[in-house]
Protein backbone atom coordinates (compact mmCIF):
# COMPACT_ATOMS: atom_id res chain seq x y z
CA UNK A 1 0.00 0.00 0.00
CA UNK A 2 2.75 2.58 1.34
CA UNK A 3 5.14 1.25 -1.67
CA UNK A 4 2.36 1.86 -4.39
CA UNK A 5 1.46 5.63 -2.36
CA UNK A 6 5.74 6.18 -2.55
CA UNK A 7 5.70 5.09 -6.02
CA UNK A 8 2.62 7.71 -6.90
CA UNK A 9 4.61 10.63 -5.72
CA UNK A 10 8.14 9.58 -7.50
CA UNK A 11 5.53 9.53 -10.47
CA UNK A 12 3.71 12.46 -9.65
CA UNK A 13 7.51 14.19 -9.72
CA UNK A 14 8.09 12.57 -13.45
CA UNK A 15 4.93 13.53 -14.69
CA UNK A 16 5.12 17.29 -13.44
CA UNK A 17 8.58 17.61 -15.17
CA UNK A 18 7.80 16.10 -18.42
CA UNK A 19 4.68 17.88 -18.66
CA UNK A 20 6.74 21.34 -17.29
CA UNK A 21 9.49 20.31 -20.25
CA UNK A 22 6.66 20.04 -22.58
CA UNK A 23 5.36 23.23 -22.10
CA UNK A 24 8.63 25.01 -22.12
CA UNK A 25 9.43 23.66 -25.67
CA UNK A 26 6.12 25.20 -26.70
CA UNK A 27 6.59 28.51 -25.04
CA UNK A 28 10.05 28.33 -26.90
CA UNK A 29 9.22 27.41 -29.99
CA UNK A 30 5.94 29.60 -29.96
CA UNK A 31 8.71 32.69 -28.96
CA UNK A 32 10.58 31.81 -31.88
CA UNK A 33 7.55 31.87 -33.92
CA UNK A 34 5.80 35.19 -33.05
CA UNK A 35 9.07 37.07 -31.90
CA UNK A 36 12.36 35.84 -35.07
CA UNK A 37 15.46 34.66 -33.48
CA UNK A 38 16.23 35.18 -30.24
CA UNK A 39 13.10 35.62 -28.81
CA UNK A 40 12.82 31.68 -27.92
CA UNK A 41 14.16 32.84 -24.54
CA UNK A 42 10.87 35.56 -24.00
CA UNK A 43 8.88 33.07 -25.06
CA UNK A 44 9.76 30.47 -22.32
CA UNK A 45 9.65 32.70 -19.92
CA UNK A 46 6.27 33.74 -20.57
CA UNK A 47 5.32 29.99 -20.29
CA UNK A 48 6.70 29.48 -17.17
CA UNK A 49 5.12 32.75 -15.94
CA UNK A 50 1.62 30.62 -17.05
CA UNK A 51 2.73 28.23 -15.56
CA UNK A 52 3.66 29.89 -12.43
CA UNK A 53 0.48 31.13 -11.87
CA UNK A 54 -1.73 28.54 -12.78
CA UNK A 55 0.18 26.07 -10.79
CA UNK A 56 -0.24 28.62 -7.63
CA UNK A 57 -4.08 28.93 -8.13
CA UNK A 58 -4.29 24.96 -8.39
CA UNK A 59 -1.93 24.57 -5.62
CA UNK A 60 -4.26 26.95 -3.08
CA UNK A 61 -7.43 27.34 -4.95
CA UNK A 62 -7.12 24.27 -7.29
CA UNK A 63 -9.89 21.91 -5.37
CA UNK A 64 -11.97 25.37 -5.05
CA UNK A 65 -12.06 25.63 -8.78
CA UNK A 66 -12.16 22.37 -9.64
CA UNK A 67 -15.80 22.24 -7.46
CA UNK A 68 -16.87 25.91 -8.92
CA UNK A 69 -16.51 24.56 -11.91
CA UNK A 70 -18.47 21.93 -11.65
CA UNK A 71 -21.37 23.60 -9.93
CA UNK A 72 -20.55 21.78 -6.45
CA UNK A 73 -22.89 22.86 -3.27
CA UNK A 74 -20.85 22.21 0.40
CA UNK A 75 -23.31 20.17 2.86
CA UNK A 76 -23.16 20.30 6.42
CA UNK A 77 -24.58 16.63 8.41
CA UNK A 78 -27.92 18.44 8.90
CA UNK A 79 -28.54 18.95 5.08
CA UNK A 80 -27.78 15.05 4.16
CA UNK A 81 -27.43 13.01 7.18
CA UNK A 82 -27.32 9.52 5.43
CA UNK A 83 -24.50 10.86 2.84
CA UNK A 84 -22.93 12.63 5.74
CA UNK A 85 -22.54 9.53 7.78
CA UNK A 86 -21.59 7.22 4.97
CA UNK A 87 -18.71 9.71 4.78
CA UNK A 88 -17.96 9.17 8.42
CA UNK A 89 -17.84 5.63 8.76
CA UNK A 90 -15.22 5.28 5.37
CA UNK A 91 -12.71 8.19 6.86
CA UNK A 92 -12.68 6.15 10.10
CA UNK A 93 -12.07 2.83 7.92
CA UNK A 94 -9.20 4.15 6.05
CA UNK A 95 -7.80 5.84 8.72
CA UNK A 96 -7.73 9.43 6.88
CA UNK A 97 -6.54 12.25 9.61
CA UNK A 98 -9.58 14.28 8.93
CA UNK A 99 -13.07 14.07 7.17
CA UNK A 100 -13.23 15.12 3.71
CA UNK A 101 -15.51 18.12 2.92
CA UNK A 102 -18.57 17.24 0.88
CA UNK A 103 -19.79 18.71 -2.13
CA UNK A 104 -23.22 17.96 -3.69
CA UNK A 105 -23.78 18.92 -7.87
CA UNK A 106 -26.81 19.21 -9.00
CA UNK A 107 -26.92 16.78 -12.08
CA UNK A 108 -29.01 13.96 -12.98
CA UNK A 109 -26.30 12.13 -14.29
CA UNK A 110 -24.63 9.33 -11.24
CA UNK A 111 -21.14 9.86 -10.72
CA UNK A 112 -18.56 11.06 -7.94
CA UNK A 113 -15.23 12.41 -8.06
CA UNK A 114 -12.26 13.18 -4.97
CA UNK A 115 -10.11 16.41 -4.96
CA UNK A 116 -8.05 18.39 -3.07
CA UNK A 117 -4.06 18.81 -2.55
CA UNK A 118 -3.64 16.79 0.52
CA UNK A 119 -5.64 14.44 2.64
CA UNK A 120 -6.43 17.03 5.51
CA UNK A 121 -8.50 19.34 2.60
CA UNK A 122 -9.65 16.89 0.58
CA UNK A 123 -13.32 16.86 -0.94
CA UNK A 124 -15.72 14.23 -2.00
CA UNK A 125 -18.19 15.53 -4.38
CA UNK A 126 -21.00 13.56 -5.37
CA UNK A 127 -24.10 14.10 -7.90
CA UNK A 128 -27.92 14.63 -6.98
CA UNK A 129 -28.41 11.54 -9.62
CA UNK A 130 -25.87 9.29 -7.94
CA UNK A 131 -27.66 9.73 -4.73
CA UNK A 132 -31.27 9.70 -6.12
CA UNK A 133 -30.28 6.16 -8.14
CA UNK A 134 -28.30 4.39 -5.27
CA UNK A 135 -28.92 2.33 -1.89
CA UNK A 136 -26.82 2.83 0.98
CA UNK A 137 -24.38 0.26 0.71
CA UNK A 138 -24.23 1.00 -3.32
CA UNK A 139 -23.57 4.56 -2.14
CA UNK A 140 -20.76 3.16 0.45
CA UNK A 141 -18.66 1.45 -2.23
CA UNK A 142 -19.21 4.46 -4.42
CA UNK A 143 -17.79 6.75 -1.15
CA UNK A 144 -15.33 4.26 -0.42
CA UNK A 145 -13.44 4.24 -3.73
CA UNK A 146 -13.31 8.24 -3.62
CA UNK A 147 -11.83 8.00 -0.07
CA UNK A 148 -9.57 5.57 -1.66
CA UNK A 149 -8.19 7.59 -3.94
CA UNK A 150 -7.25 10.65 -1.33
CA UNK A 151 -5.83 7.94 1.20
CA UNK A 152 -3.43 6.57 -1.69
CA UNK A 153 -2.74 10.82 -2.12
CA UNK A 154 -3.88 10.26 -6.12
CA UNK A 155 -5.91 13.61 -5.94
CA UNK A 156 -3.36 16.09 -5.54
CA UNK A 157 -1.65 14.62 -8.43
CA UNK A 158 -4.89 14.64 -10.94
CA UNK A 159 -5.11 18.34 -9.49
CA UNK A 160 -1.99 19.17 -10.41
CA UNK A 161 -1.71 17.62 -14.25
CA UNK A 162 -5.18 18.99 -14.59
CA UNK A 163 -4.02 22.30 -14.32
CA UNK A 164 -0.30 21.88 -15.77
CA UNK A 165 -2.37 20.12 -18.79
CA UNK A 166 -4.53 22.93 -18.76
CA UNK A 167 -2.14 25.10 -19.29
CA UNK A 168 -0.39 23.73 -22.03
CA UNK A 169 -3.73 23.77 -23.44
CA UNK A 170 -4.68 27.43 -23.42
CA UNK A 171 -1.01 27.91 -24.90
CA UNK A 172 -0.92 25.97 -27.47
CA UNK A 173 -4.41 27.33 -28.28
CA UNK A 174 -3.60 30.79 -28.19
CA UNK A 175 -0.52 29.90 -30.51
CA UNK A 176 -1.98 28.18 -32.88
CA UNK A 177 -5.05 31.63 -33.03
CA UNK A 178 -1.99 34.00 -33.75
CA UNK A 179 -0.45 31.23 -36.85
CA UNK A 180 -3.56 30.82 -38.23
CA UNK A 181 -4.46 34.80 -38.29
CA UNK A 182 -1.29 35.56 -40.07
CA UNK A 183 1.06 36.81 -36.72
CA UNK A 184 4.69 36.34 -36.58
CA UNK A 185 7.14 38.70 -37.02
CA UNK A 186 9.56 35.92 -39.02
CA UNK A 187 7.13 35.93 -41.63
CA UNK A 188 6.28 39.40 -42.22
CA UNK A 189 10.35 40.56 -42.32
CA UNK A 190 11.79 37.50 -44.10
CA UNK A 191 9.20 37.47 -46.42
CA UNK A 192 11.70 35.02 -48.48
CA UNK A 193 11.74 32.48 -45.23
CA UNK A 194 15.23 31.94 -44.92
CA UNK A 195 15.20 28.01 -43.60
CA UNK A 196 15.83 27.97 -39.95
CA UNK A 197 12.94 30.09 -39.87
CA UNK A 198 10.68 27.55 -41.71
CA UNK A 199 12.08 24.65 -39.39
CA UNK A 200 11.59 26.62 -36.53
CA UNK A 201 7.97 27.82 -38.15
CA UNK A 202 7.06 23.50 -38.69
CA UNK A 203 8.47 22.70 -35.02
CA UNK A 204 5.99 25.50 -33.32
CA UNK A 205 3.51 24.12 -35.75
CA UNK A 206 3.97 20.79 -34.87
CA UNK A 207 4.24 21.53 -31.36
CA UNK A 208 1.19 23.67 -30.89
CA UNK A 209 -0.97 20.73 -32.05
CA UNK A 210 0.63 17.50 -30.32
CA UNK A 211 2.03 19.06 -27.01
CA UNK A 212 -1.91 19.43 -25.93
CA UNK A 213 -2.07 15.53 -26.83
CA UNK A 214 0.47 14.54 -25.47
CA UNK A 215 0.13 16.31 -21.68
CA UNK A 216 -3.03 14.92 -21.97
CA UNK A 217 -1.59 11.20 -22.76
CA UNK A 218 0.91 11.55 -19.75
CA UNK A 219 -1.79 12.98 -17.64
CA UNK A 220 -4.28 9.50 -18.69
CA UNK A 221 -1.38 6.97 -18.26
CA UNK A 222 -1.11 6.46 -14.37
CA UNK A 223 -5.01 7.05 -14.00
CA UNK A 224 -5.95 3.70 -14.81
CA UNK A 225 -4.27 1.67 -12.57
CA UNK A 226 -5.09 4.62 -9.68
CA UNK A 227 -8.95 3.25 -10.47
CA UNK A 228 -8.04 -0.26 -9.78
CA UNK A 229 -5.94 0.57 -6.03
CA UNK A 230 -9.42 2.83 -5.37
CA UNK A 231 -11.68 -0.31 -6.28
CA UNK A 232 -9.61 -2.59 -4.25
CA UNK A 233 -9.34 0.19 -1.18
CA UNK A 234 -13.36 0.23 -1.57
CA UNK A 235 -13.50 -3.96 -1.19
CA UNK A 236 -11.23 -3.13 1.57
CA UNK A 237 -12.87 -0.49 3.45
CA UNK A 238 -16.85 -1.56 3.33
CA UNK A 239 -15.84 -5.14 3.14
CA UNK A 240 -19.01 -5.95 0.82
CA UNK A 241 -17.65 -5.78 -2.69
CA UNK A 242 -20.56 -5.99 -4.12
CA UNK A 243 -21.77 -2.71 -2.97
CA UNK A 244 -19.42 -0.93 -5.58
CA UNK A 245 -19.89 -3.52 -8.41
CA UNK A 246 -23.90 -2.83 -8.03
CA UNK A 247 -23.22 0.84 -7.83
CA UNK A 248 -20.80 0.61 -11.09
CA UNK A 249 -23.23 -1.17 -12.73
CA UNK A 250 -26.01 1.29 -12.34
CA UNK A 251 -23.46 4.28 -12.94
CA UNK A 252 -22.62 2.91 -16.20
CA UNK A 253 -25.75 1.60 -17.25
CA UNK A 254 -27.40 4.89 -16.90
CA UNK A 255 -28.04 6.94 -19.81
CA UNK A 256 -27.15 10.15 -19.11
CA UNK A 257 -23.64 11.96 -18.60
CA UNK A 258 -22.81 14.67 -16.43
CA UNK A 259 -23.57 18.20 -17.86
CA UNK A 260 -20.32 19.83 -16.19
CA UNK A 261 -18.46 17.14 -16.93
CA UNK A 262 -15.34 18.10 -19.36
CA UNK A 263 -12.24 16.84 -20.83
CA UNK A 264 -10.06 18.05 -17.81
CA UNK A 265 -12.56 17.04 -14.71
CA UNK A 266 -13.07 13.45 -16.65
CA UNK A 267 -10.40 11.31 -15.13
CA UNK A 268 -11.52 12.46 -11.91
CA UNK A 269 -14.94 10.60 -12.26
CA UNK A 270 -15.50 7.35 -11.13
CA UNK A 271 -16.71 6.05 -14.40
CA UNK A 272 -15.47 7.85 -17.24
CA UNK A 273 -18.28 10.82 -18.20
CA UNK A 274 -17.07 11.47 -21.60
CA UNK A 275 -17.90 8.45 -22.98
CA UNK A 276 -20.70 7.71 -25.02
CA UNK A 277 -23.33 4.34 -24.12
CA UNK A 278 -22.49 1.10 -25.34
CA UNK A 279 -18.87 2.04 -25.52
CA UNK A 280 -18.94 1.94 -21.62
CA UNK A 281 -18.70 -1.31 -21.05
CA UNK A 282 -17.24 -2.28 -23.97
CA UNK A 283 -13.66 -1.17 -24.06
CA UNK A 284 -13.37 1.47 -20.98
CA UNK A 285 -11.78 4.81 -22.01
CA UNK A 286 -8.10 6.39 -21.81
CA UNK A 287 -8.31 7.06 -18.01
CA UNK A 288 -10.90 3.95 -17.01
CA UNK A 289 -10.35 0.67 -17.35
CA UNK A 290 -13.32 -1.18 -18.71
CA UNK A 291 -16.58 -1.09 -16.32
CA UNK A 292 -17.27 -4.46 -16.78
CA UNK A 293 -14.13 -5.70 -15.93
CA UNK A 294 -13.98 -3.92 -12.77
CA UNK A 295 -17.57 -5.30 -11.90
CA UNK A 296 -16.34 -8.96 -12.85
CA UNK A 297 -13.24 -8.43 -10.31
CA UNK A 298 -15.04 -7.16 -7.16
CA UNK A 299 -17.68 -9.43 -7.95
CA UNK A 300 -15.11 -13.05 -8.31
CA UNK A 301 -13.19 -11.65 -5.47
CA UNK A 302 -12.75 -14.32 -2.42
CA UNK A 303 -12.23 -12.47 0.51
CA UNK A 304 -12.14 -8.53 1.64
CA UNK A 305 -8.68 -7.56 1.53
CA UNK A 306 -6.26 -6.17 -1.15
CA UNK A 307 -5.25 -10.12 -1.75
CA UNK A 308 -8.23 -10.86 -2.59
CA UNK A 309 -8.40 -8.17 -5.19
CA UNK A 310 -5.23 -8.97 -6.99
CA UNK A 311 -5.76 -12.85 -7.35
CA UNK A 312 -8.92 -11.89 -8.82
CA UNK A 313 -7.93 -9.49 -10.80
CA UNK A 314 -5.29 -11.62 -12.37
CA UNK A 315 -8.30 -14.26 -12.48
CA UNK A 316 -10.12 -11.70 -14.75
CA UNK A 317 -6.95 -10.42 -17.21
CA UNK A 318 -4.93 -13.06 -17.08
CA UNK A 319 -2.38 -10.58 -15.67
CA UNK A 320 -0.38 -10.14 -12.63
CA UNK A 321 0.30 -7.02 -10.38
CA UNK A 322 -2.27 -4.38 -10.32
CA UNK A 323 -1.24 -3.72 -6.63
CA UNK A 324 2.06 -3.28 -4.86
CA UNK A 325 3.06 -6.47 -3.34
CA UNK A 326 3.09 -4.45 0.11
CA UNK A 327 -0.83 -3.95 0.13
CA UNK A 328 -1.05 -7.76 0.24
CA UNK A 329 0.98 -8.65 3.20
CA UNK A 330 -0.44 -5.60 4.94
CA UNK A 331 -3.75 -4.58 6.48
CA UNK A 332 -7.24 -5.27 5.70
CA UNK A 333 -7.30 -8.77 6.99
CA UNK A 334 -10.90 -8.79 8.08
CA UNK A 335 -13.34 -11.15 6.58
CA UNK A 336 -16.22 -9.97 4.28
CA UNK A 337 -19.77 -9.39 5.96
CA UNK A 338 -21.67 -12.85 5.95
CA UNK A 339 -24.51 -11.06 4.23
CA UNK A 340 -25.91 -7.88 2.75
CA UNK A 341 -26.83 -5.61 5.21
CA UNK A 342 -29.70 -4.63 3.08
CA UNK A 343 -32.22 -7.05 1.71
CA UNK A 344 -33.76 -6.25 -2.14
CA UNK A 345 -36.46 -4.12 -0.47
CA UNK A 346 -34.76 -2.61 2.41
CA UNK A 347 -32.46 -1.10 0.04
CA UNK A 348 -35.08 0.39 -2.24
CA UNK A 349 -36.54 2.14 1.09
CA UNK A 350 -32.98 3.38 1.99
CA UNK A 351 -32.66 4.84 -2.00
CA UNK A 352 -36.14 6.53 -1.87
CA UNK A 353 -34.82 7.90 1.56
CA UNK A 354 -31.47 9.14 -0.29
CA UNK A 355 -33.57 11.05 -2.83
CA UNK A 356 -35.72 12.74 -0.52
CA UNK A 357 -33.02 14.01 1.26
CA UNK A 358 -30.78 15.00 -1.72
CA UNK A 359 -34.54 16.52 -2.86
CA UNK A 360 -35.44 17.89 0.26
CA UNK A 361 -31.90 19.79 0.07
CA UNK A 362 -32.19 21.07 -3.13
CA UNK A 363 -35.95 22.27 -2.35
CA UNK A 364 -34.83 24.36 0.71
CA UNK A 365 -31.71 26.03 -1.12
CA UNK A 366 -34.68 26.95 -3.91
CA UNK A 367 -36.67 28.36 -1.76
CA UNK A 368 -39.42 26.02 -1.39
CA UNK A 369 -42.04 26.29 0.89
CA UNK A 370 -42.95 22.83 2.70
CA UNK A 371 -46.69 22.74 3.61
CA UNK A 372 -47.74 19.48 5.17
CA UNK A 373 -51.52 18.64 5.08
CA UNK A 374 -53.56 16.85 7.19
CA UNK A 375 -53.75 13.65 5.13
CA UNK A 376 -50.29 12.74 5.02
CA UNK A 377 -49.05 14.57 1.97
CA UNK A 378 -46.60 17.31 1.75
CA UNK A 379 -46.84 20.32 -0.85
CA UNK A 380 -43.53 21.76 -1.92
CA UNK A 381 -44.31 25.15 -3.44
CA UNK A 382 -41.95 26.69 -5.22
CA UNK A 383 -40.75 29.96 -5.04
CA UNK A 384 -42.27 31.40 -8.44
CA UNK A 385 -45.04 29.76 -8.00
CA UNK A 386 -48.56 32.19 -9.16
CA UNK A 387 -51.49 30.65 -7.96
CA UNK A 388 -52.53 31.75 -4.14
CA UNK A 389 -53.25 28.72 -3.05
CA UNK A 390 -52.33 24.72 -3.94
CA UNK A 391 -54.89 22.07 -3.81
CA UNK A 392 -53.68 18.56 -2.21
CA UNK A 393 -54.99 15.82 -5.00
CA UNK A 394 -55.23 13.36 -2.36
CA UNK A 395 -57.57 14.83 -0.33
CA UNK A 396 -58.76 17.72 -2.34
CA UNK A 397 -58.05 20.54 0.84
CA UNK A 398 -57.09 23.93 -1.14
CA UNK A 399 -54.34 25.26 0.87
CA UNK A 400 -53.47 29.14 0.97
CA UNK A 401 -50.32 30.28 0.29
CA UNK A 402 -49.21 33.37 1.79
CA UNK A 403 -48.31 36.12 -0.49
CA UNK B 1 -40.33 23.09 -13.17
CA UNK B 2 -42.52 24.81 -15.56
CA UNK B 3 -45.90 22.78 -16.64
CA UNK B 4 -45.55 21.64 -20.51
CA UNK B 5 -48.88 22.84 -21.39
CA UNK B 6 -49.76 25.60 -19.59
CA UNK B 7 -45.97 26.72 -18.57
CA UNK B 8 -46.62 27.77 -15.57
CA UNK B 9 -44.63 26.78 -12.42
CA UNK B 10 -45.61 23.22 -10.56
CA UNK B 11 -45.78 22.54 -7.38
CA UNK B 12 -44.76 19.47 -6.04
CA UNK B 13 -46.42 16.67 -3.49
CA UNK B 14 -44.76 14.14 -1.46
CA UNK B 15 -46.56 10.91 -0.20
CA UNK B 16 -45.37 7.78 1.09
CA UNK B 17 -42.12 8.83 -0.04
CA UNK B 18 -42.85 9.35 -3.83
CA UNK B 19 -42.71 13.29 -5.48
CA UNK B 20 -45.12 14.34 -8.20
CA UNK B 21 -45.20 17.81 -9.68
CA UNK B 22 -48.13 18.89 -10.55
CA UNK B 23 -49.75 21.39 -12.37
CA UNK B 24 -52.38 24.27 -10.68
CA UNK B 25 -53.90 24.88 -13.60
CA UNK B 26 -54.81 21.82 -15.80
CA UNK B 27 -53.81 19.39 -12.86
CA UNK B 28 -51.23 17.32 -15.17
CA UNK B 29 -48.95 15.19 -13.07
CA UNK B 30 -45.04 14.65 -14.16
CA UNK B 31 -43.82 11.40 -13.17
CA UNK B 32 -39.96 11.36 -12.73
CA UNK B 33 -37.66 8.89 -14.30
CA UNK B 34 -36.82 8.00 -10.25
CA UNK B 35 -40.89 7.53 -9.83
CA UNK B 36 -40.99 5.55 -12.95
CA UNK B 37 -38.97 3.20 -11.93
CA UNK B 38 -41.76 1.82 -9.30
CA UNK B 39 -44.39 2.28 -11.90
CA UNK B 40 -42.88 1.20 -14.96
CA UNK B 41 -42.67 -2.51 -13.87
CA UNK B 42 -45.77 -2.68 -12.36
CA UNK B 43 -47.75 -1.58 -15.73
CA UNK B 44 -46.81 -4.58 -17.07
CA UNK B 45 -44.11 -6.08 -19.59
CA UNK B 46 -45.86 -4.13 -22.27
CA UNK B 47 -44.93 -0.73 -20.46
CA UNK B 48 -44.64 2.00 -23.23
CA UNK B 49 -45.82 1.65 -26.52
CA UNK B 50 -45.51 4.17 -29.45
CA UNK B 51 -49.21 5.62 -29.89
CA UNK B 52 -50.96 6.46 -33.20
CA UNK B 53 -52.06 10.07 -32.85
CA UNK B 54 -52.04 13.70 -34.14
CA UNK B 55 -51.19 15.51 -30.91
CA UNK B 56 -48.41 17.20 -31.68
CA UNK B 57 -44.95 16.64 -28.87
CA UNK B 58 -44.89 18.43 -25.87
CA UNK B 59 -41.34 19.55 -25.08
CA UNK B 60 -40.20 17.84 -22.09
CA UNK B 61 -40.83 20.01 -19.16
CA UNK B 62 -36.73 19.12 -17.97
CA UNK B 63 -34.69 19.46 -21.19
CA UNK B 64 -36.98 20.54 -23.18
CA UNK B 65 -36.55 17.97 -26.31
CA UNK B 66 -39.89 16.85 -27.83
CA UNK B 67 -41.95 13.86 -25.71
CA UNK B 68 -42.92 11.06 -27.74
CA UNK B 69 -46.75 10.15 -27.52
CA UNK B 70 -46.51 6.80 -25.81
CA UNK B 71 -49.28 4.79 -24.71
CA UNK B 72 -48.92 3.09 -21.41
CA UNK B 73 -50.89 -0.12 -19.42
CA UNK B 74 -52.23 -3.38 -20.65
CA UNK B 75 -55.48 -1.63 -22.41
CA UNK B 76 -53.40 0.75 -24.20
CA UNK B 77 -55.97 3.51 -23.70
CA UNK B 78 -53.95 6.33 -21.90
CA UNK B 79 -52.08 8.38 -23.87
CA UNK B 80 -49.32 9.61 -22.15
CA UNK B 81 -46.05 12.78 -22.90
CA UNK B 82 -43.15 10.19 -22.64
CA UNK B 83 -39.53 11.81 -22.23
CA UNK B 84 -36.77 9.05 -22.43
CA UNK B 85 -34.44 10.46 -20.59
CA UNK B 86 -36.40 12.44 -17.92
CA UNK B 87 -39.81 11.06 -16.95
CA UNK B 88 -43.44 10.98 -18.15
CA UNK B 89 -46.60 13.76 -18.12
CA UNK B 90 -50.16 12.57 -17.40
CA UNK B 91 -53.32 14.97 -18.17
CA UNK B 92 -55.80 15.23 -16.02
CA UNK B 93 -57.39 12.36 -14.85
CA UNK B 94 -55.08 9.86 -16.92
CA UNK B 95 -53.14 8.28 -13.88
CA UNK B 96 -56.93 7.56 -13.01
CA UNK B 97 -57.68 5.81 -16.66
CA UNK B 98 -54.41 4.18 -15.95
CA UNK B 99 -54.93 3.13 -12.63
CA UNK B 100 -58.45 1.79 -14.07
CA UNK B 101 -57.13 -0.35 -16.43
CA UNK B 102 -54.49 -1.40 -14.30
CA UNK B 103 -57.65 -2.88 -12.21
CA UNK B 104 -59.54 -4.01 -14.83
CA UNK B 105 -56.75 -6.59 -16.55
CA UNK B 106 -56.47 -7.25 -12.86
CA UNK B 107 -52.59 -7.17 -12.90
CA UNK B 108 -50.22 -7.84 -10.08
CA UNK B 109 -49.86 -4.09 -8.74
CA UNK B 110 -47.00 -3.75 -6.68
CA UNK B 111 -48.65 -3.17 -3.19
CA UNK B 112 -46.96 0.07 -2.36
CA UNK B 113 -47.54 0.99 -5.79
CA UNK B 114 -51.55 0.29 -5.43
CA UNK B 115 -51.60 2.19 -2.22
CA UNK B 116 -50.34 4.86 -3.57
CA UNK B 117 -52.13 5.09 -6.77
CA UNK B 118 -55.06 4.42 -4.46
CA UNK B 119 -54.19 7.35 -2.14
CA UNK B 120 -53.04 9.96 -4.19
CA UNK B 121 -55.52 9.63 -7.34
CA UNK B 122 -58.50 7.86 -5.95
CA UNK B 123 -60.40 6.49 -8.87
CA UNK B 124 -63.65 8.35 -9.06
CA UNK B 125 -66.92 8.26 -10.17
CA UNK B 126 -67.25 9.22 -14.30
CA UNK B 127 -69.63 11.96 -13.48
CA UNK B 128 -67.03 13.55 -11.75
CA UNK B 129 -65.43 15.41 -14.68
Amino acid sequence: MWEQIAANRRKSFVLVMATAALLMALGYSLGEYFGGRGFGWYGLAAAAVVWLIMTLISWFQGDQVMLAVSGAHRIEKEDLPVLFNVVEEMTLAAGLPQMPAIYIIDDPAPNAFATGRRPETAAVAVTSGLLRSLTRDELQGVIAHEIGHIRNRDIQLMLFAGVLAGAIVILAEVGLRGMWFGGGRSRSRRSGGNESAGIIAVIAIVLAILAPILARLIYFAISRKREYLADASSAVFTRYPEGLASALEKISASAQRPTHATRATAPMYIVDPMLREGAMAAQGSATHPPVGQRIQILRSMGGTDFGAYQDSYTLATGKKGVLPPSALTGDGGVGPRTAATESAPAGEASRRNLARQVDDFFYRKGGYDRIPCDCGTVLKIPPDFQSSHATCPRCGKEHSLKS
Amino acid sequence: MKCPVCRVPTYVVEYKGIELDLCPDCAGVWFDRGELDLLLPAVGGAGLSEAQTRENGRPCPLCSRTMAKMNIGPGRRVLVDDCPTCGLWFDRHEVEDLSRDLVEHSLDVDPALAEFLGGMFPVKGEDEC
